[in-house]
């Protein structure tokens, strides 16, 4: 069992401090890592439901606002759904999710997860042709 | 109206009563009712002072006097009482009233550009007239400046006319240079000059000049006037005083003496031919189209007068100057002018006007290709072409090169040292000329019979410097110049054809492409403009969809001067967007060899409270839209200045022409007019502006110029690439991506690409082939990440890009597919 790091690298140059979470396995898929960092984040929202949601992806019927998704009416964040979206992004080029200095591309990837393992996290933009 | 009748019937009143010194308060009252504007009616006001007999006159004019020195009497009520004096003394005994005063008023004129002939200030000058004082010069140039826009007026010209000394206007220094330098005899011919007011000379004025001329002599005029022409445009001798919302007067032509340069230019044309003339009035056209702040170009009559004589001297020197010109002016009216008397000449001499350009190029004395020598005296001198300049270098009489010119040299050769240094001087001002009309010749899709191209091109002294470093497809087989030989990409010699092109890399394979920059590089040939490596624009998928239009430059911000410069270099059509009711047609540019008009819309942004605007309305940016392509005989487009949509409106119910489809645009021009575009987007876009961080007024440009980079890197592009240094070898696709200069190189299993680091632009290597890929403005699906900051959206879309290119035989997006 261990605290890991999420940590979301800012493409501006500085990193976010990051937060914990704490995991009791030892090793874990990119697949369920994903997943718990998802609950989180949506847990602690709907334990608060503010008018922004600041999660890893933008969840349904919402709108982008500066740092964040507005939701049109305060509801709560279904974290099965939510979770759906999230894998479904990163299958898609969404966001790179690096574990400790290195690009973990496979959802069924399981990783060694030491103390003070740094989870990073970062955005990509979807592209078309012009 | 009642004003101007209460002032007439107090003045006779007034004159009834014996109360004149009383009068002289009325007339500065009535100044300040018509603040000092004795125009119109009030005339009739003026008329009936001066019908008073000379006593009254000379009491009025001593209450004018005690008004002056009267305590109450503040700066403008003075001012008007020094102008009315001057009207009442009219004709009266001289007298010394109020003399130190009027001619310190006189001094302040001096440093006005010129007056408004209701201040009335003639009388100023009749009453210094009257006192037998002569008029000083600085004085004389205001009148005589304020004398051309004195419209329906007469007393002021009548004044002016009285001023015939100096002959020239002072303050500038090619005048008073002609004004110290010359001699009574030199008066006439000098005011003659001043008298060029008409767009073209008349004979009369032709036959009046040649006249002047006569016993002065043609060359001593030509030497003695040459020198001046080139001191026109310097910083004048004294500064005027600009007013607010005025343009650069300083920087401005005297209007005055701007007629007598125009005068010199016209008499410079009935001497003689001498290509010292054809050089100077060449230099006299371009200095007088310089730009001037609030002003525009600085005097475009001076300029087309030097075209104008240009055009009338029979030398082919001042062909070759006119055909310099031509690639080099780009004020419509005086471009015009030039391509008239091209067309002109081409007409005489039964020749296209390509082939007149084409002959007017002179050798200026090189004897082969980019070289020339000359024996001077002992010494030898070399004239070489190096690259896009022409060099000097000199043997002494025993053969050792020598570095600076051999005193000897100077000092027995003078005369033709200085015509050797003038022609160096020609040359290298000719070669950039003609390296811009080269470079237009693309779209001008010539071809030459072999012959005729070898003796115009690829031989000719000095076009050959240029030539013999661009690519030529000659009978469908590419060919470069080197080692003494036409040669193709295996360096077999090509010695005869009979159809010669200029080489686009449009119509050939990338990998021609690149086997021919290898060929350049081995050959070590630095092409005078871009050819082997220019850019190419293919149509894209986009494009395809969208039909008649490319959206690919649009949504940019634009300074519009800027803009408005490069648009006309590159030859297209544009008038500046003024923040006024009022439509303009888009920036266009007109390819008649392919009956084809490109369009860029554009649309003036001045804000929301049109504070972004120049002191003279003009808008100071643009916002951009789409290109497309008309007929080139399909009426104009036009929407408003300020913005709304482009239409054609016509008459009698007639259809709007459609747009062309992009399909139907032929790859050469497709790609000649994007380039084009491109051009204006990465120069004159507020995006590549490191001054415009805060986002400009409000901020409202600041998500627009974070999103833009073009050329060097900025900070923030610096910044980004230390954080893809730091971050690419953790990547999946490290291996596949290296960090050079401003680009990302990716490594995809179909092509290898660059990312620029500023402004997220991909480049297909090795040919440089643009490739659009934009990030989606509206995703349908969440599948945009997003992590709880704002970062910098230029890195995730350079990364994204890395990830999709380095992976490209996955890539599955129809519009992208098709660019690969």
């Amino acid at each position: 069992m261990g605290i890991v790091m999420f940590v979301d690298e800012t493409t501006s140059g500085s990193r976010s401090d990051g937060w914990g979470l704490e995991i009791a396995e030892e090793r874990l898929a990119v697949r369920e890592l994903i997943r718990r960092r998802v609950f989180q984040e949506v847990a602690e929202y709907n334990a608060r439901t503010p008018a922004v949601f600041q999660g890893l992806v933008q969840p349904e019927d919402t709108e982008r606002v500066l740092n964040g998704y507005a939701l049109r009416t305060p509801r709560r964040i279904d974290p099965e759904t939510q979770t759906e979206l999230a894998l479904k992004a990163f299958a898609g080029n969404g966001f790179l999710v690096l574990v400790g200095d290195r690009q973990v591309t496979e959802l069924d990837e399981e990783i060694d997860l030491v103390l003070g393992t740094e989870v990073t996290f970062l955005k990509l933009v979807p592209l078309v042709g012009g | 109206m009642g004003h101007v009748q209460r002032y007439k019937d107090l003045i006779r009143q007034r004159t009834a009563d014996g109360d004149l010194e009383e009068l002289a308060v009325d007339l500065l009252k009535a100044a300040v009712t018509n603040k000092g504007n004795w125009t119109g009616l009030w005339d009739g006001v003026l008329a009936r002072l001066l019908e008073l007999p000379p006593e009254a006159r000379a009491r009025v004019a001593d209450g004018l006097v005690t008004q002056y020195h009267s305590e109450q009497a503040g700066p403008n009520a003075r001012e008007n009482a020094l102008i009315l004096l001057g009207i009442v003394s009219r004709g009266l005994p001289p007298h010394d009233r109020l003399t130190a005063e009027r001619l310190s008023l006189l001094d302040k004129i001096s440093r006005q550009h010129s007056f408004w002939y209701g201040a009335r200030y003639e009388n100023l000058i009749e009453a210094e007239l009257a006192a037998g004082r002569p008029i000083a010069p600085a004085v004389v140039a205001t009148v005589r400046r304020s004398v051309l826009h004195a419209y329906q007026n007469e007393d002021l010209p009548r004044t002016a006319k009285k001023l015939t000394e100096p002959p020239l206007n002072v303050g500038e220094q090619w005048a008073e240079a002609a004004l110290r330098e010359t001699g009574t005899a030199w008066r006439e011919l000098l005011a003659h000059t001043a008298t060029a007011t008409a767009a073209k000379p008349s004979a009369k004025w032709d036959q009046q000049a040649s006249a002047l001329v006569g016993p002065l002599g043609a060359d001593h005029v030509r030497e003695t006037v040459l020198p001046w022409l080139a001191l026109a445009g310097r910083p004048r001798t004294f500064e005027l005083e600009r007013g607010p919302y005025e343009p650069d007067i300083n920087s401005a032509y005297d209007p005055y003496n701007a007629n007598a340069l125009r005068g010199l230019a016209w008499l410079l044309s009935l001497l003689p031919p001498h290509p010292d003339t054809a050089r100077a009035l060449g230099a006299l056209v371009e200095t007088s189209l310089k730009k001037v702040a609030g002003l525009g170009p600085r005097n475009p009559k001076v300029a087309n007068a030097g075209v104008n004589a240009l055009a009338r001297i029979d030398s082919e020197a001042a062909l070759a100057e006119l055909a310099r010109l031509a690639t080099r002016v780009t004020y419509k009216n005086t471009a015009k002018l030039l391509d008239a008397a091209l067309e002109t000449r081409a007409v005489a001499l039964g020749l296209s006007r390509e082939e007149i350009e084409e002959l007017a190029v002179p050798a200026y004395g090189l004897t082969e290709v980019g070289r020339a020598e000359r024996r001077l005296g002992e010494a030898t001198a070399l004239l070489e072409v190096q690259g896009s300049r022409a060099v000097l270098t000199w043997t002494s009489a025993s053969g050792k090169p020598v570095r600076s010119v051999p005193a000897a040299v100077r000092r027995d050769q003078a005369e033709e040292l200085k015509e050797l240094k003038a022609a160096v001087k020609d040359i290298d001002k000719m070669l950039s000329a003609q390296s811009e009309r080269l470079d237009r010749q693309f779209l001008a899709d010539r071809t030459w019979s072999y012959a005729i191209w070898r003796e115009r091109y690829l031989d000719h002294p000095l076009v050959g410097t240029l030539a013999r470093r661009l690519l030529w497809t000659v009978d469908g087989t590419t060919s470069g110049y080197a080692e003494g030989s036409l040669r193709t990409l295996t360096d077999e010699p090509l010695t005869e054809g009979t159809e010669v092109r200029l080489w686009h890399p449009v119509d050939h394979s990338p990998a021609e492409i690149v086997a021919w920059r290898d060929w350049l590089e081995r050959h070590g040939i630095t092409q005078p403009f871009k050819q082997a490596h220019r850019e190419v624009y293919l149509l894209t998928d986009a494009e395809r969809t969208t039909g008649t239009y490319s959206n690919r430059f649009a949504a940019h911000v634009l300074r519009q001067h800027q803009f408005h410069s490069l648009a006309a270099a590159r030859g297209w059509r544009n008038k500046l967007r003024l923040a006024v009711d009022d439509e303009a047609p888009p920036p266009s540019r007109d390819l008649p060899r392919w009956g084809l008009r490109a369009e860029y819309w554009i649309e003036g942004d001045g804000g929301a409270d049109y504070s972004d605007i120049t002191d003279s309305g003009t808008f100071l940016r643009l916002r951009t839209d789409q290109v497309r392509f008309y007929p080139i005989d399909a009426p104009e487009n036009s929407a408003h200045c300020a913005g709304g949509e482009y239409h054609m409106w016509l008459r009698d119910g007639a259809d709007p022409v459609d747009p062309l489809p992009l399909t139907d645009i032929p790859p050469l021009v497709l790609s000649e007019v994007l380039r084009d575009v491109d051009l204006f987007v990465g120069v004159a876009s507020i995006g590549n502006d490191p001054t415009w961080q805060d986002g400009g007024p409000g901020g409202r440009f600041q998500e627009y110029w974070t999103s833009y980079g073009f050329g060097e890197l900025n900070q923030s592009a610096e910044t980004r690439r230390l954080l893809l240094d730091r971050l690419i070898p953790r990547l999946a696709i490290a291996d596949r991506c290296t960090l050079e200069g401003r680009f990302l190189h990716v490594k995809g299993d179909r092509h290898t690409y660059k990312i620029h680091l500023g402004s997220g632009n991909i480049l297909r290597t090795p040919n440089d082939q643009y490739l659009c890929i934009v990030p989606k403005s509206n995703p349908a699906t969440p599948q945009s990440g997003y992590l709880p900051y704002e970062g910098d959206r230029m890195l995730a879309v350079i990364l994204s890009k890395a990830m999709m290119l380095a992976a490209d035989t996955k890539i599955t997006d129809p519009t992208i597919l098709s660019q690969l």
